[in-house]
């Protein structure tokens, strides 16, 4: 019997049925990121084999494996329009795999089957990194290893409670080197093929129009996560600058395009304006946005730590002082940034034409703000002057205003008064126009809600405010918060008044429950997906040693996986001095705690049966069950078979069965 | 050869002879298994007690339920070697030396108070315990087997008497007492008629090929590591008292084989295939008091230490 026909040999239907598992297991957290039509025929070819009934009836012939692999790449390719991306390549392994399991028959067919596998369920981290994904790993990585210590058995016997004991064992000894790779390797920040759609989420837009934030309120999913390297500002000072929006058609505030970006970030203030400089750490959730965001006003670019831990800067700042990214964003990215917290700062660009076009739509609201203009020349006097008839009028504050008409600002100011943020600086930096002074309108965040040591800003707390050039300075002005002081001083939830019904508000504890999870996820977030080159170096240092080079690294590793090995070994009686304690033993020294709690503790030098009888003597009801462990616990620790681990197992297991009927339960 | 859960079949027959012996020696079984367990492992016994609480018909008792032949030697200041283990006469019929037997050659000898004879005839007899034969005139005798020696020995305060050295009291395996009977037991005694004629009267239960079969049995019995760490806590506990003087000595290696060899024949005598523990805890103090402080009496308390002070692993 030569060696290559052995591992060759065709494996068993069980082995076959538990490869079907595997593979269905590794395919189906793809399930969710894939296309239907590659999901489907993907899982069907091991369905068809895996289901007994099926196995039999449905027998694919070998002539059309090739011809039918080749349909389904050329499917794929048509599909996505490209060969070489990440989409393409996963869903072709999607599919492979599928194949390759249903022609599998031979043990080494059967090996690379699970390696596939293994490399199928890696691939669901190009799209998905959150715990979740993770956890779902891990039981297809359970089967993996099944699988594959179940080929490795060969002609051995394959116990299903053996092996899954075996699998667990070693999966549970690879942990500690894994976590070492996963620690010691350093990062590869390389682009590509883990940069795809993702879950990214829209979040705020480059356009806006009335209802377009309102909508985005609805919503409570995370935009970042801040951690504020001192002192949390306060809630007034919480303006998370987004997209800057100075043009306007009549209906739709958007983005003008900018030629100057700048990769300074300088922000002057007047002498005697009250600003106070802060540092952050953002954690921006994936978007499909271009946009950073940093606090009003961004004063230093955000930055992210390099390999040669040198800070990369990772976006540039237009004259608007809106954060443009310089790389993707969507997968979940980490960056430090810095701020002058201040309403207001000087800019020596005079803001050009755009700034002061109007439109001919929305007239009345033109000619309404002229009318203030003759009344106040001056241009501040003028803005809070229209702040104020927003608070003194009839303004609502409402997540479900009206339909407008087709001159909505006009619509919104004289008939409904009942809008959002949207609607309130969109018509303030309208009339603020029309009386003559540079306006435009910023979007952004305003507000956060803090969870321990850091801050959440979801989509909810997205917002619209307005910004004008009165004195050489861009001012800020919230028209929202004169309408609604409310929204600014205590957050959005509060300032609408139950008009949601808030599920958080009904049931306290799922509040508490959910910021809890954030914080996991956050620690997820920050410290397993944004474990980067900085984080890495810390470490090292925290052991005081520098980062070592390739060589070093490699001996370095070697050498704790060859004494980890060792560790595992080594007979127990070397490392820790004792024999282990036999699985009886444990079991008679559990019956021996379980009746000390009771009172009857055993004494120095007592035996097994003077105890028992001592027992029994408080206990007579229990004599039997006593008597018969006792019996289990002699055989298994001092019989003639007390060396063989199957009988040491047995008389363990039945000394658990008697310590259950006492009332013993762990 | 026995193994797993199948009953020994030497039970029956051993629990006739304890039977048989407990109808005999009225009211001491401890003490009759204990002498039991002492041929089971191939040892002597050395019992320690004042005169006429039963050591010879303990003796008697066991040679004759036993069916072994046996024989006694009173021992006295002017006990010669010779007169133990034989003597060459000088036949003049034939005109040669003939070799007459001492009474050592014999299956059960009754050593009564050893420790009146003085020291060379006492070393002469334990030669032939330790060797299993005697030597005389360059001639070698080999003793037949098996060759189960019971001493008695009187209380070493007593008058006229030559303690044993503590290297001899070694090679007893077992030391015991009988000591004074119950009151029941003593009742029986009075009523009762003649134990002598009681002994001379018993049909063996049990021959001496079953006797030597049972000794190999008794070596088959299982010891667990968990029972030999158990042992070993307890030589070297008992090193430990020596060292703080509680004791004359501590156990020696061969105190330690032999505590394994009377634990095996315990748990043979409670029909078990294992030693456990408890074996070893009953089988202790005999094996261990005369060997730690030169007697029983002065034994005992230590032995009981010893027990209490050392967990069972």
């Amino acid at each position: 019997m030569s060696r290559p026909v052995e591992q060759n040999r065709e494996f068993s239907d069980s082995t076959a049925r538990l490869l079907g598992v595997t593979v269905l297991l590794t395919q189906l957290p793809l399930l969710l990121h894939l296309p239907l039509w590659i999901c489907l025929p993907g899982a069907l070819l091991v369905l068809c084999r895996v289901i007994p009934a099926l196995r039999h009836r449905i027998r694919l012939p070998a002539f059309l494996m090739t011809p039918l692999v080749l349909i389904g790449a050329a499917a794929i390719v048509i599909h996505y329009g490209e060969v070489f991306n990440r989409d393409p390549c996963v869903a072709f392994l999607f599919l492979l795999v599928g194949f390759k399991y249903l022609e599998s028959k031979t043990s080494h067919d059967a090996s690379l089957l699970v390696v596939l596998s293994a490399f199928l369920l890696m691939t669901q981290f190009f799209y998905w990194q959150s715990i979740a994904a993770a956890v779902f790993a891990i039981p297809a990585l359970f089967l993996i290893g099944l699988s594959l210590f179940t080929l490795q058995r060969g002609a051995l016997p394959t116990q299903p409670r053996f092996m899954i004991n075996l699998t667990a064992k070693l999966l549970l000894q690879a942990i500690p080197v894994a976590t070492l790779l996963f620690v010691a390797v350093p990062r590869v920040t390389a682009p590509g093929i883990g940069e795809g759609h993702g879950n990214a989420i829209t979040g705020l837009s480059s356009r806006m129009s009335p209802g377009s934030v309102a909508s985005l309120s609805m919503s409570n999913e995370v935009a970042f996560r801040v951690e504020f390297h001192d002192t949390t500002p306060t809630r007034h000072d919480l303006y998370w600058r987004g997209p800057v929006l100075s043009g306007f058609d009549g209906h739709e505030w958007f983005i003008l395009p900018r030629a100057r970006h700048s990769t300074f970030a300088e922000t002057t203030i007047a002498s005697g304006t009250r600003a106070r400089p802060t540092r952050y750490t953002v954690t921006m959730e994936p978007t499909s946005n271009p946009w950073l965001m940093a606090l009003d006003a961004p004063s230093a670019l955000p930055t992210r730590p390099a390999r040669n831990s040198m800070p990369e800067v990772i976006a540039s700042i237009t004259e608007e002082k809106q954060l443009d990214s310089l790389v993707s964003l969507n997968r979940a990215i980490r960056y430090e940034a810095g701020s002058l917290l201040t309403d207001r700062f000087i800019s020596n660009i005079q803001p050009g034409a755009e700034y002061l076009l109007t439109t001919r739509h929305n007239p009345r609201a033109q000619r309404f703000a002229r009318e203030l203009r003759a009344d106040f020349s001056d241009d501040m006097t003028l803005a809070n002057q229209i702040l104020r008839w927003f608070s003194t009028e009839q303004f609502h504050y409402t997540l479900s205003p009206p339909r407008l008409g087709e001159d909505s600002i006009d619509d919104f100011l004289f008939n409904t008064r009942r809008g959002f943020c949207e609607h309130y600086s969109g018509s303030f930096v309208l009339m603020l126009r029309a009386a003559g002074i540079p306006a435009r309108v910023v979007t952004g965040y305003q507000g956060g809600e803090v969870n321990g040591d850091y801050m959440i800003v979801r989509q909810s707390d997205a917002h619209a405010w307005a910004e004008a050039y009165i004195d050489g300075q861009w001012q800020r002005f919230d028209p929202t918060a004169a309408v609604s002081p409310q929204r600014v001083e205590r957050g959005m939830s509060e300032a609408l008044n139950g008009e949601r019904t808030e599920l958080f508000k009904q049931w306290p504890l799922l509040k508490t429950v959910s910021m809890q999870w954030d914080k996991v996820n956050y620690q997820w977030q920050s410290l397993v997906i944004g474990f980067d080159a900085k984080l890495q170096n810390k470490l090292w240092e925290k052991f005081g040693l520098k980062q070592p080079g390739a060589l070093g690294l490699a001996i370095l590793i070697i050498a704790v996986v060859l004494v980890w090995i060792a560790l595992i070994l080594a007979p127990w009686r070397i490392l820790f001095g004792t024999q282990r304690a036999d699985v009886c033993q444990r079991q008679w020294e559990k019956l021996c705690q379980g009746f000390a709690r009771r009172g009857i503790a055993r004494n120095n030098g007592e035996t097994a049966r003077a105890y028992v009888n001592r027992v029994i003597q408080n206990q007579p009801e229990h004599r039997e069950k006593l008597l018969q462990l006792l019996d289990s616990y002699h055989t298994g620790r001092f019989g003639t078979g007390s060396q063989d681990r199957v009988i040491q197992k047995n008389c363990a297991a039945q000394m658990r069965r008697y310590r259950r009927q006492l009332g013993q339960f762990w | 050869m026995f193994s797993g859960h199948q009953r020994p079949t030497h039970h029956d027959h051993i629990s006739d002879v304890v039977a048989a012996l407990e109808h005999l020696v009225v009211g001491k079984s401890v003490q009759i298994k204990l002498s039991l367990a002492t041929l089971l492992a191939g040892g002597h016994l050395l019992l320690e007690d004042m005169p006429g609480v039963g050591k010879t018909t303990l003796a008697r008792a066991l040679a004759a339920t036993l069916g072994f032949n046996w024989s006694r030697v009173q021992f006295t200041s002017d006990l010669l070697p010779a007169d133990i283990t034989g003597i060459s006469i000088f036949d003049v019929s034939t005109q040669e030396f003939r070799f007459h037997p001492g009474p050592v050659f014999t299956s059960l000898l009754l050593a009564d108070e050893i420790n009146r004879a003085p020291p060379k005839t006492q070393s002469a007899l334990l030669e032939a315990m330790e060797e299993s034969q005697v030597t005389i005139d360059g001639h070698r005798h080999t003793l037949d087997q098996p060759f189960f020696v019971v001493a008695t020995q009187n209380p070493a305060e007593q008058l006229g008497v030559y303690r044993l050295p503590e290297s001899q009291l070694d090679r007893f395996l077992c030391c015991i007492e009988l000591g004074y009977p119950s009151a029941d037991a003593e009742r029986v005694l009075l009523t009762g008629g003649d134990r002598r004629q009681l002994v001379e009267r018993t049909h063996a239960v049990a021959s001496i090929d079953m006797v030597v079969q049972w000794q190999q049995q008794a070596q088959q019995i299982n010891v667990a590591p968990a029972v030999l760490d158990y042992a070993q806590a307890l030589l070297a506990c008992s090193r430990q008292m020596a060292t703080e003087g509680i004791c004359a000595n501590g156990l020696s290696p061969r105190a330690g084989l032999s505590l394994l060899s009377m634990s095996r024949a315990w748990a043979m005598l409670n029909s078990r295939e294992m030693v456990l523990p408890e074996d070893v805890q009953a089988v202790f103090t005999s094996v261990a008091a005369h060997r730690l402080a030169g007697s029983l009496k002065q034994g005992a308390p230590v032995t009981r230490e010893i027990l209490d002070s050392v967990d069972i692993p």
